[in-house]
């Protein structure tokens, strides 16, 4: 089977594409498990809109392809659009997906970041005698282990969770069940559709009847 | 993979021959819709997702000739979920359609669950604002079934999503609400702390101190044991930290609940907005001194 060019034209255009966002994902993949700065520098957010624009190229491209294939495509051409749409929502939800993680980051480093506070630890240290040391040492070591017991009581609490979900389930299962047993008037429109062919069948014998009849009729008078 | 193609547009063709004929004896919609769903099938098989979707819509259309809105509302979320995987707009409208005719017919909680389900394909996309419609119109379901559970976790999405759009006093309301519910349940009283420690950051969001002053008061009569906790603590300092204008004090509070118990990323994003607010009025004194 022969494809005209202008679908070959359109089909490289589409691995071009994803080739370059495939080389480009995997760098904003390194930046994001790499990055440790709060500020968004430039370096990231030119790959970003770098990576949208090919992300919109190519939607218009797929767009043109759908165009093609709806004015009548083969088999083989259809499965291959479809193809390259999957390839194009995988690649738009991983690139929400890294971008919000990416963002995720900045913000937790840059609420915990105080430039004045690195001064103040210092000074403080600086004058701090040995038995307030040794009580800040019992106050941090009592707050550690409350934040063991938080850790506990947090492992509780997601397995609460965990069993509130299951009992969500069960109540999906028990209205399914109430589902199922409602589902027995169509149970009903079962028996009037075998109703309902039991008199076509009849009308049916009817008919054959007359028309047997009628030519027995036919017969007696001819003879 | 090509057979089941080829197989389902045979299927396809005899249902359209059906559909134009005239039917003598039987439905010509019922012996339609019979092979538009062993089209469907086929194409699915054939992992032509899009083909499949179209197909279902058109037994959709064969059911509605029929009057069996159950069946129509099935076909439709047969249909969205094909789309699903090619064409999330498509999906959504889908999903939108069945929740009409199941409300038609009066099944409100399998309307609930897919405008849950339209909610998070909204999510997926990261369109918040639809997300949150939907989550809202979900929990109003769910709640008009006595479904409680569901309603609460549709609800606590609403009011996630309300803070991350900067609708904080209805956020507030959300879980102020459900955290006098879970008081009323022994299962669910332990997660109430959380639910008001949302509810508190929301409030320090509005950078109302006597609104922070009264919603903690409000908080410790809810639930006496609250006054105890860390969370009651972060809220405490945090708002006197924002009365004296001081982000040492206030990155100091949050950098030490932080190392114990880690934020996630909802309540980093609402923490660094006050930051940010306190730090802009702190330049602002300055500037003034």
């Amino acid at each position: 089977m022969e494809v005209p060019s202008s679908w070959d034209a359109l089909r490289k255009q589409a691995r071009k594409l994803e080739a370059q966002l495939d080389e480009q994902m995997n760098s904003y993949r390194k930046l994001v498990s790499n990055n440790v700065s709060t500020k968004a520098d430039a370096a990231e957010s030119d790959l970003e809109s770098w990576i949208e624009r090919l992300l919109k190229q190519l939607q218009q491209v797929n767009t043109q392809m759908q165009a093609w294939v709806s004015s009548g495509g083969s088999e083989m051409v259809s499965h291959t659009l479809t193809r390259h749409q999957e390839i194009l929502q995988d690649l738009t939800q991983e690139f929400y997906r890294l971008r919000s993680s990416l963002k995720a980051k900045q913000e937790h480093a840059s609420l915990l970041e105080d430039f004045k506070e690195f001064d103040r630890t210092r000074l403080d240290l600086e004058q701090v005698d040995s038995e307030q040391h040794a009580l800040l040492k019992e106050r941090t070591s009592i707050s550690r282990n409350t934040g063991h017991m938080d850790n506990v009581i947090s492992q509780a609490q997601a397995t609460l969770g965990a069993l509130v979900f299951q009992r969500s389930t069960f109540g999906g299962i028990n209205s399914k069940l109430g589902n199922v047993s409602s589902r027995l008037p169509t149970v009903n429109s079962i028996l009037s559709a075998i109703k309902r062919k039991k008199s076509m069948d009849t009308i049916i014998l009817s008919l054959v009847a007359a028309v047997c009849t009628f030519l027995i009729f036919i017969y007696w008078l001819s003879k | 993979m090509a057979d089941q193609l080829s197989k389902g547009e045979e299927f396809e063709k005899k249902a359209e021959k059906k559909l134009s004929g005239w039917g003598l004896f039987g439905s010509k919609y019922e012996d339609a819709a019979d092979l538009f769903d062993k089209a469907a099938n086929c194409f699915k098989l054939a992992k032509s997702w899009d083909k499949a979707g179209a197909t279902y819509l058109k037994l959709a259309s064969c059911h509605l000739k029929l009057e069996s809105k159950h069946e129509a509302a099935q076909a439709h979320v047969d249909a969205a979920h094909c789309y699903k995987k090619t064409n999330i707009n498509e999906s959504v409208s889908c999903l939108d359609r069945a929740v009409n005719l199941f409300c038609d017919i009066g099944r409100l909680s399998m309307a609930a669950r897919y405008l849950k389900e339209i909610a998070e394909l909204y999510e997926g996309e990261q369109n918040i604002e639809q997300a949150l419609v939907y989550y809202e119109k979900s929990a109003d379901f769910f709640q008009n079934e006595e479904v409680t559970t569901s309603a609460n976790q549709c609800k606590q999405k609403v009011a996630q999503f309300a803070a991350q759009l900067e609708q904080y006093q209805k956020s507030i309301d959300i879980y102020e609400e459900i955290a006098r519910q879970s008081l009323n349940n022994n299962l669910l009283k332990y997660g109430v702390k959380g639910h008001l420690l949302n509810a508190g950051i929301c409030q320090l969001c509005k950078e109302d101190v006597v609104a922070i002053t009264n919603a903690l008061e409000r908080y410790q009569e809810l639930d006496p044991t609250f006054s105890g906790t860390r969370e009651y603590r972060l809220l405490a300092d945090i708002a006197a930290a924002i009365d004296e204008e001081d982000v040492a004090k206030f990155t100091d509070v949050v950098k030490e609940f932080d190392s114990m118990t880690p934020l996630d990323s909802w309540k980093t994003t609402l923490l660094l907005r006050v930051k940010e607010k306190l730090k802009a009025k702190e330049l602002e004194e300055d500037d003034l001194t």
